[in-house]
């Protein structure tokens, strides 16, 4: 089989599985052998195209064509450097999370319906990997994002958390940040959905400016004009164009498209302040937060804005960079207050998604695109990993969440402690860990993007802020990171009836844990046992799709060097705070806390992280109790009964006329033979009206 | 054998009308002949869509035309080209799917005979081709609407028939006002017209002597006022480049009102411009119907009172009657009116798509909360055909469909719910996905239709509205802000879900509800499946409306370039 019909495979497969459990699940609970046994064929398929895959290939059939404009939209399957990995990525954590959801959810009231669910996600995660032009990356997206309404309103039945027992017994005691009477899947899925609505609202309109600023380029000859192919070349031609837009020309209105089709990878990875949908989806099973809030879904924005990267102006680049910094650090923050295993995780997640802004916002000539793809790769793995210990914890302590009631789990879940233990090295970046490959080299392109920015004298400090909030994150991530596995797997039990219960998961579940902590390993991604090595065997596939010149390799190996010096202290700042205040303080754990939140001045610091910045709270404010509650109301009495409607005055000259009543009361014969001799009638005076 | 097909199309339903009243007042005999008239035409107009997206011409496929009053210049004249051809079979959809919702218990004959008196009024405005019978056919259609509301409708039923008489019947006049000043204003005698290549290319018959006929009107060539020569058909569709002119005069033919629009485009009355001022008043025409704000008024009151099958009929069809007159009256004869306009007709799209979906997500009826959606969906058509290119036409064609589709659907489970609570508010519901599962699994379908899911028929129309509004510089604006429909879409429709859906089961009472039946399956799972083979492979339908569209986009396109 060639590499397109097995990609086929990878789509096709849990499409198939997704039917099949819709259909069945209600009925069977076998339906998760099903959508396991597609997955296996998928991992399997995208595993032969990343060992068979030589050159490029695609292979596109037209979908939708509109004839008086020539444009036909294809679709269709591309294989290059940049989706192969990720479709190997994504299809081998599916099956990985499938199997450890076998353990996870079963006996659960809507068991074989997380697996459909799950098996359409992948379908629309891979329709997006493997798009051949932005209008299947956008139809896969919106996909992606009905799977992730469905996986995340899993247990739609559930009350608000402030009237659900089981959330009351397992919720962290310090949940300040936390609308409880608004939280519950339902309502996680619908905000979602619509937040993510947001940003697409900014993809579509980019991608019909771009249709239209290709489609009208005189070279443009017909066929699909949101083909990468054809999108990339166009890039100098739209920016010698006379078209305008609100004032915007040539490479303006290019950064204006741009920016359009960032948004919507704003709302797909949760980056600030889009991101407030993120930690309430993690009203979903654990399970699908592994898959779709750590590793693929939210990673898909991250995937887009590489796929896109020709089309991104230097303008474009700085916008990005500063928006990936500014969610890395904010994220890190809150993180830092966080009481709840899975709130940490989320919030580290949309730091970390951040991050990957940063790299790519640094730009190609900085190294900023290889370094923001490899993190996407390398943190996919140890934070599905992590979310999959997540969800190990929780079963094993009965749905309690809550840090504070953990502790010493180390010596219950071995295994799980481990693998976690791994993953928490490997997102704090410590040497023979893969992020310390994938994250400092982010570190190093935005202080190559100040290098560069020195050099020609102009946007130094466009440039440093966001090396310097980077750096920031650094040492708030070991922390958040480091106190979260010490206080949950060390020191003694905080809740004895909860420890004494606790377990690890099934042998397949640790198996799956075991490989992707493994997988964390620096070695894996470089090639190379010496983690200080530089080069790895994927520089051929981080390449940037841009041809740029390289930095003298002095000069670079340099900055490196810097990096890693400032990032290793940083991290052993982060790692000596957390231990510190949590292991070796005689306050330790809970009580730390305690005494954080009860001085005066840190107090201030604790109230506003723990409030999540006020943001979550304001968008609450001026969006869904704002425009869609208030102004919905005002609108809808504006538009019925008020003085100021059209309505009104026609209902005004009705009660007013006395005729009307007549008029009225003619009909209310209640003889149909009256109704069709008013037809008649009607239809005679309208026709005398008109001939005569 | 086709020479009378198009009549019979529009006597089916009218002989159904006449059945029903003569057939006894017994509900299930009334229902029997409403659900075999409806199959009939879903067979009849499905054969006859087939044939017409079979066929490479993007022409009339039939015509046929009786003159009746020569003197006039009105002839029975009906025609069926791709745009009439979807949306007749769309009209059959959705009476298959509105005759097995759930009729009034009152009045059986009465009701029928008028629900079938509509469908008349529907199926020949759709395929009319003389302004007269156009004129007629729509007014056909009021009536009937305005008693189906007053008589078997809700407990505000009379206001809100009085308040859509009163909204339609304005429409109705400005169209008929439209109607007689461009007959006063039509060329008195003879008058060579030039017309397009491809039109005549398309549309062209041959007369006996081998000599082309366009519209029953033979094409010349020469000079006009000079020396001139009938045409063959043959020289034309060997592509013969020839200046080509058709005689016209005073008539009601929509089409040789087509071919004069360079007349129209000279003409003054009162002082002003008389395309100006006919695009004018036909707007307000189909306006009201569409409806657009600030027309549309009568709609959330019509809605919130007819009962389920009238409202499924009213948003599934009687508002792309708005939509269809704009393309085959206002768009074809005005196209130089209506690209000074534009601008204006975009910016109308665009609020009410916004004004629309603001006022759905304030609503506490959930009937009319998917009338206000109906609003803002209808907002794109008008913003596709304001671009005035053909992926705007396009797409505002694809959207009416689409709309037609989910509309229906979700006014079907709207129905299916009230039969149960007899209520609508929206706060009367919740949890009921733990209660009915396949009317659950559906509802989250239809809100996912009109919130224009890819893969689902909604998105394909949206798609091709915002790819034509932002391709003309008129109309950029007014679509960026479009855009926002697809968040107040998704917000309007999954909240609504959200409520009704989701959650603990609110009203203990609920859980006794029944699931869907299997006539109330049947009438949803059609329409379901077709939004998702529309949203899946839209070529199905956008090969046929695509040129249809580009047809138009091309006549308007010449004209503009011709002066």
């Amino acid at each position: 089989m060639d590499s397109i019909s097995l990609a086929s495979l990878c789509l096709g497969a849990p499409l198939v599985a997704a039917v099949v459990g819709a259909v069945f699940w209600r009925k069977t609970s076998h339906v998760d052998l099903v959508s396991i046994a597609a997955q296996a064929i998928g991992a399997i398929a995208a595993l032969a195209i990343s060992l068979g895959v030589a050159a490029p290939a695609t292979r596109t059939i037209p979908w939708l064509s509109f004839p008086g404009a020539k444009i036909t939209f294809s679709l269709g399957i591309q294989l290059d450097a940049l989706s192969v990995p990720m479709l190997l990525v994504v299809q081998f954590l599916a099956l990985g999370v499938l199997v450890f959801s076998r353990w996870y959810l079963h006996n659960d009231r809507f068991y074989g319906r997380f697996f459909a669910s799950f098996s359409f996600f992948v379908f629309a995660m891979t329709a997006v990997v493997v798009a051949p032009g932005l209008l299947q990356a956008f139809i896969g997206w919106e996909l992606v994002g009905l799977g992730s309404y469905l996986l995340i309103g899993y247990w739609h039945d559930k009350a608000p958390a402030s009237e659900d027992p089981e959330y009351q017994a397992g919720k962290p005691v310090h949940a300040t940040g936390v609308n409880e009477s608004k939280l519950n899947p339902a309502m996680a899925q619908l905000k979602a959905f619509v937040v993510n609505r947001v940003g697409d609202f900014g993809f579509v309109s980019g991608l019909a400016m771009l249709a239209w600023l290709v489609s009208s380029l005189p070279g443009f000859t017909g066929g699909d004009p949101l083909a990468w192919k054809t999108l990339f070349v166009a890039v100098g031609p739209v920016m010698a164009s006379k078209a305008a837009f609100l004032g915007f020309t040539g490479a303006g209105l290019l950064t204006f498209a741009g920016l359009l089709v960032f948004l919507g990878a704003m709302g797909k990875s949760a980056q600030f302040p889009f991101h407030v949908w993120l930690p309430e989806a993690m009203q979903g099973p654990t399970t699908a937060s592994a898959i779709i809030h750590a590793a693929t879904m939210v990673a898909a924005g991250v995937f887009l804005t590489a796929r896109i990267y020709p089309l991104l102006t230097p303008d474009a680049l700085v916008a990005i960079q500063w928006v990936g910094a500014i969610t890395a650090f904010v994220a890190a923050t809150i993180a830092c207050v966080q009481w709840d295993y899975k709130a940490v995780l989320a919030y580290s997640t949309i730091s970390q998604l951040g991050y990957m802004m940063l790299g790519l916002g640094a730009g190609a000539a900085a190294g900023g695109y290889g370094a923001g793809v490899s993190h996407l790769y390398t943190h996919a793995i140890f934070k599905c990993m992590l979310f999959l210990g997540a969800a190990a914890v929780i079963h094993a302590l009965h749905g309690v969440q809550d840090l504070g009631r953990m502790g010493g789990l180390a010596r219950k879940m071995p295994f799980t402690a481990i693998a976690t233990g791994i993953g928490t090295l490997a997102i704090l970046g410590v040497p023979g860990f893969s992020a310390f490959w994938s994250k400092d080299a982010i570190l190093a392109a935005a202080q190559t993007k100040v290098y560069l920015a020195q050099s020609v004298g102009d946007g130094v400090w466009a440039a440093r802020i966001p090396w310097l909030l980077g750096m920031a994150t650094a040492a708030l991530t070991a922390f958040y990171m480091s106190r979260q596995w010490l206080v949950a797997f060390l020191g003694k039990p905080r809740d004895k009836h909860l420890w004494d219960h606790a377990h690890d998961p099934d042998k397949a579940s640790i198996a799956v844990l075991l490989v992707l902590a493994a997988l964390s390993l620096q070695f894996v991604w470089t090639g190379s046992v010496n983690p200080f090595s530089s080069g790895s065997w994927l520089d051929g596939v981080l390449r940037s799709p841009m041809a740029v010149k390289a930095l003298p390799h002095e000069l670079s190996h340099h900055i490196h060097l810097h990096t890693m010096g400032w990032t290793f202290a940083l991290l052993c700042l982060g790692f000596g705070a957390a231990f510190w205040l949590y292991v070796s303080n005689p306050r330790k754990g809970g009580a730390t806390a305690t005494w954080l939140r009860r001085d005066p001045p840190t107090n201030l610091v604790w109230q506003f992280l723990a409030n999540l910045w006020f943001v979550d709270k304001a968008l609450d404010l001026v969006f869904a109790e704002g425009i869609a509650r208030r102004g919905g109301r005002l609108v809808a009495k504006a538009d019925l009964g008020s003085g100021l409607s059209m309505d009104t005055i026609v209902d005004n000259a009705v009660s007013s006329a006395r005729w009307v009543g007549r008029f009225a009361n003619l009909f209310q014969t209640g003889r149909s033979l009256a109704y069709a001799g008013w037809t008649l009638l009607a239809l005679f005076g309208a026709l005398a009206l008109l001939l005569l | 054998m086709d020479a009378l097909l198009l009549s019979t199309v529009i006597a089916i339903p009218a002989l159904g009308a006449l059945a029903s009243w003569c057939a006894p007042e017994r509900s299930d005999l009334q229902k029997r002949i409403t659900i075999g008239i409806a199959v009939l035409m879903l067979v009849l107009t499905g054969g006859l869509f087939w044939a017409q997206s079979a066929t490479a011409t993007t022409g009339f496929l039939l015509r046929e035309r009786i003159p009746l009053l020569p003197q006039w210049g009105v002839a029975w004249h009906l025609g069926m080209d791709r745009l009439s051809a979807t949306m007749i079979f769309l009209t059959a959809i959705v009476q298959f799917a509105a005759s097995l919702a759930n009729a009034p218990k009152v009045r059986f004959r009465a009701y029928h005979a008028m629900f079938q008196l509509l469908f008349v009024g529907v199926y020949g405005s759709f395929l009319a081709l003389d302004m007269v019978f156009f004129y007629c056919f729509w007014e056909i259609m009021l009536i009937p609407m305005f008693f189906l509301v007053a008589v078997w409708g809700g407990d505000d039923r009379k206001r809100a028939a009085v308040k859509f008489f009163l909204y339609t019947m304005a429409g109705s006049m400005a169209m008929l006002l439209a109607i007689f000043l461009l007959n006063v204003s039509a060329p008195r005698e003879s008058v060579p017209m030039v017309v397009r290549a491809e039109e005549v290319r398309e549309n062209m018959t041959t007369g006996s002597g081998g000599e082309a006929i366009l519209y029953g009107l033979p094409v010349m060539t020469g000079a006009v006022g000079g020396q001139q020569s009938l045409v063959r058909s043959a020289d034309i569709a060997a592509g013969r480049k020839l200046p080509l002119y058709v005689p016209l005069s005073r008539s009601f033919d929509m089409l040789h009102w087509k071919l004069l629009a360079p007349w129209w485009a000279q003409r003054q009355i009162f002082g002003i411009g008389l395309a100006g001022l006919c695009l004018g008043l036909f707007f307000v025409a189909f306006a009201v119907k569409v409806p657009s704000v600030p027309l549309h008024a009568w709609l959330p009151h019509a809605h919130v009172q007819a009962p389920t099958a009238i409202s499924v009929v009213l948003a599934g069809i009687l508002l792309k009657l708005g939509v269809y007159g704009l393309i085959r009256v206002a768009w074809p004869l005005f196209p130089g009116a209506v690209a000074q306009a534009a601008w204006l007709f975009g910016w109308i799209g665009a609020i009410s798509i916004v004004w629309g979906g603001l006022a759905a997500l304030g609503q506490t009826d959930l009937k009319r909360l998917v009338a206000y959606s109906s609003i803002s969906h209808m907002g794109f058509c008008l913003v596709g055909l304001a671009s005035g290119t053909a992926q705007g036409i396009t797409g505002a064609m694809f959207q009416c469909v689409s709309h037609g589709l989910s509309a229906s659907l979700l006014f079907l489970l709207v129905g299916v719910i009230y039969e149960r609570a007899h209520h609508r508010r929206v706060d009367g519901f919740g949890g009921l996905a733990q209660v009915m599962p396949k009317f659950s699994a559906l509802f989250l379908f239809s809100a996912m239709v009109g919130a224009g899911l890819p893969g689902l028929a909604g998105f394909v129309g949206e798609l091709g509205v915002l790819l034509g509004a932002w391709s003309a510089d008129a109309t950029r604006l007014a679509g960026f802000v479009s855009a926002t429909g697809v968040i107040l879409s998704a917000a309007y429709l999954l909240w609504m879900v959200q409520r009704v859906l989701y959650g603990p089961l609110r009203h203990p009472e609920q859980s006794a509800f029944a699931d869907l039946s299997r006539t109330e399956l049947a009438s949803l799972l059609p329409l379901a499946a077709l939004s998702l083979l529309l949203g899946v492979w839209p070529s199905l339908l956008q090969d046929v409306v695509g040129p249809a569209s580009a047809s138009l986009w091309g006549h308007m396109a010449w004209l503009q370039g011709a002066w």
